[in-house]
């Protein structure tokens, strides 16, 4: 029998504006909180901590921090009387039939769930996991990439984890046991070219945030895309640094400094996409799942068409990361040299202000500490009769 | 085809369930669904096929290991081929007898920890009535070598660190140390396959603290004096150096019981604190592999890939002459640091297997 609890799972996939998503959930909990939305999140990577817990994913020492965290946010959400829950990560889409049944059951049976999947076309979410690669350390070429994702046997740590995250109708199966259609809301990225708002609109849509309260002020869209150049130097930048850096100074310097806040501001190279020797295979496979998940009865946002391929997709040049002439690679290594070069200065200058600060703060003690004996000295005399005779004395041979 | 009918992959695994140890291929009763679960993955019944033909499983036991799945990356939830399945997608079906030894061990590997986890470390004691002082030494290098050294000495009360004490650096033949390094990580922490790890050390050019003797003897000599620091080639000097009659070589492991623990401990790193881990895989798992070593003939002795010898030969000379440029007392041949080229191979995966369908039968 279920309670008043309504439970959105948001299980995937990755590269669908997730990021965005749970930075909107994480930033405007309290206020959502207030009007019966919950996201439990002392910290915005939570949900992701929670899905390395269910699924026991070592994830570059992270894991560690994930002990029991599935758990305990299950049991913050059973304890929700009545209201909506949001749990949301994109990794989830990977879970196994057990891990994903096991999760649907620590929700509560008296709970009412509802599977969320947000989902784009696979001509743009082929090239955006060979560069979610390179932003996580990889070497892989993009020719090696799409050589891995086409092994039918998926042996392949690349090729498993991209169809796990990927395959739309089987991540759907493995996540809606017992879940009736109806319950289950399948939101599709708009096409390129889409107002940049729909995408937001859509999930809102879905998970019934267009009646709250909600302040997306400041708030990152967050993870955008690299050019083609852009990812090809990347991928040069990691076959040096890779080796000499751990994932702990990998992800500050290399993914969030160079990658996100430098590389990707450069938006008028040409964009990464599908090469055309693997266009027909896509187009075909994208039309099967298409196919598969019509009929099923789900809460479709968008609409499932979104998710074929682009009929223009054909025709248009692709640029191949993997024989990108080197001037260009060139063009995109000055700039990040200087962009280096000024979080080099903007560093010095803040290194330089608080060595002022420091200097100015043992000053202020050494000042402090001086008076110390002084004070006491004078509060000493000052409690006597004969003390402030003599304070009187000094005073005025100071005077002088 | 409805919810609940019957198929072959379900005769299969009901089969099993029981004890059965026919090969999927040789199956074809269909039977209809013992559990409202999804059919298990071909990786996890080939797995019980096996166990079953170790001898009989506990009926309960069998269904908790039918519950878990193969954890972290990796194809899992496979089917089986030829089965009534009739999806368009989803992972491609298999043969579940071609499966590789190391997709069923993965397999394995959530029971193993799980049973790891329910048994616990076993309490650790201090030997009672045992006069217990300090001693001028300490033992550093690869922890592998060191460790069970520096526990015995601790277990016959010869403390370490009395007042100017000595360092002793033991260090030995660069391949093994790289070994050891390998070997120690795989029951304290988490690491990459052996030959993963190695090619990354390769590319990196540096085998990893552990395995990097002029550092450990430097960071040491920064803290003590270089005089108080004198390096090891030769263990069999030990005992005279620490005034004791012998001391304990490595933990007596294979390469698969490295393998094994490996596997084991990538489940336990994200179920439990890195420290119940190392408990629970050093003093709970190791003394079971020990006993299993016996038990499944061909033990293999890890060792560095005859490709990367050349290399590890170039690091090794480079390490000799920075210790003897140091001016480092020296405890044997200098040469003695340069690989022996005695092992060449990693852990074989069917006999890291077969040891850990012991460990899930309970023959240890």
């Amino acid at each position: 029998m279920e309670t008043g609890r309504r439970v959105l799972l948001h299980v995937g996939t990755p590269k669908t504006g997730t990021s965005y998503l749970q930075d909107v959930l994480f930033h405007n909990r309290e206020t959502l909180a207030e009007q019966g939305v919950h996201y439990f999140a002392d910290r915005f990577d939570a949900h992701f901590l929670a899905a390395l817990d269910l699924m026991d994913l070592p994830w570059g020492g992270i894991e560690e921090e994930a002990t029991g965290a599935w758990d305990a946010l299950a049991a913050k959400v059973r304890a929700v009387e009545n209201g909506t829950v949001i749990i949301s990560h994109e990794i989830l889409a990977t879970a196994s039939w057990q891990q994903a049944k096991h999760a649907l059951e620590s929700l509560g049976e008296d709970s009412e769930i509802h599977i969320m999947l947000s989902a784009r076309d696979l001509a743009r979410q082929i090239p955006a996991e060979w560069q979610e690669n390179v932003k996580h350390r990889s070497v892989v070429t993009y020719a090696e990439f799409l050589e891995e994702i086409r092994d039918p046997a998926r042996e392949g740590r690349i090729g498993s984890w991209f169809w796990g995250v990927q395959e739309l109708p089987d991540i759907l199966d493995r996540w809606t046991q017992g879940i009736a259609p109806d319950r289950v809301h399948l939101i599709t990225v708009p096409p390129p070219g889409s107002p940049s708002t729909l995408l937001w609109e859509r999930f809102a849509a879905a998970f019934g945030l267009d009646d709250v309260t909600i302040d997306l002020e400041g708030i990152d869209r967050g993870n955008p895309s690299l050019g083609v150049p852009e990812a090809a130097l990347l991928r040069e930048v990691n076959l040096a640094v890779v080796p000499v850096l751990e994932p702990a100074d990998y992800r500050p310097f290399v993914r969030e400094f160079l990658a996100h806040r430098t590389l990707a501001k450069r938006r008028d190279s040409a964009r990464l996409a599908l090469s055309p020797d693997i266009l027909p295979w896509v187009e075909s496979l994208s039309e099967s799942w298409v196919e598969a998940l019509s009929g099923r009865g789900y809460d479709v946002v968008g609409g499932l068409d979104e998710l074929l391929v682009p009929s223009d997709l054909a025709g248009k040049p692709f640029v191949d990361p993997d024989n990108i002439p080197a001037r260009q690679v060139l063009d995109v290594g000055v700039a990040t040299i200087e962009a280096l070069l000024q979080e080099a200065i903007r560093l010095r200058t803040s290194e330089a202000r608080l060595e002022e600060e420091v200097a100015e703060l043992h000053a202020e003690l050494e000042h402090t500490r001086s008076l110390v004996p002084k004070e006491r000295a004078r509060e000493g005399l000052e409690r006597r009769w004969w003390g402030r005779a003599m304070l009187k004395v000094y005073r005025l041979v100071r005077r002088r | 085809m409805p919810a609940g009918a019957p198929t072959r992959g379900w005769g299969w695994a009901r089969h099993l369930r029981e004890g059965g140890t026919t090969p999927w291929v040789d199956w074809s009763e269909p039977a209809a669904p013992f559990t409202t679960d999804h059919l298990p993955g071909a990786e996890l019944l080939e797995l019980l096929r096996r166990l079953n033909a170790t001898g009989p499983s506990e009926p309960g036991r069998v269904d908790a290991l039918l519950r878990t799945s193969p954890p972290g990356r990796g194809r899992r939830d496979l089917p089986l081929v030829g089965d009534t399945d009739n999806r368009t997608y989803g992972p491609p079906p298999v043969d579940p007898a071609t499966l590789r030894p190391r997709e069923l061990l993965r397999a394995a590997s959530v029971r193993l920890a799980e049973d790891l986890l329910d048994a616990g470390a076993p309490p650790t004691s201090k030997p009672a009535g045992q006069e217990r002082r300090k001693l001028p030494y300490r033992l550093v290098g690869a922890p592998w070598l060191t460790l069970p050294i520096r526990e015995e000495m601790e277990r016959q009360g010869r403390l370490p660190g009395a007042a100017g004490y000595t360092v002793y650096v033991l260090g030995g033949p660069l391949d093994e140390i790289a070994a050891a390094a390998w070997k120690f990580r795989t029951f304290t922490n988490r690491v990459n396959p052996w030959s993963i790890w190695m090619r990354d050390a390769q590319w990196r050019g540096w085998l990893g603290p552990r395995a990097d003797l002029p550092r450990i003897a430097r960071w040491w000599a920064d803290r003590v004096g270089k005089e108080r620091v004198e390096i090891v080639t030769d263990p069999a000097l030990l005992p005279g150096l620490l005034g004791v009659d012998s001391v304990p070589g490595p933990w007596a492991v294979s390469a698969e019981s490295n393998e094994v623990a490996r596997v084991i401990g990538q489940v336990l790193s994200v179920r439990t604190d890195l420290k119940a881990q190392r408990r629970l895989l050093i003093h709970r798992l190791r003394p079971q592999l020990e006993k299993l070593e016996p038990l499944v003939p061909d033990a293999r002795e890890l060792g560095v890939p005859e490709e990367s010898l050349d290399w590890v030969e170039g690091q090794a000379r480079g390490q000799r002459d920075a210790l003897l440029e140091a001016g480092y007392a020296l405890h044997g041949d200098p040469d003695r640091l340069l690989p022996s080229g005695k092992a060449t191979q990693g852990p074989d995966e069917r006999r890291a297997l077969a040891l850990a369908l012991s460990l899930l039968a309970g023959h240890s």
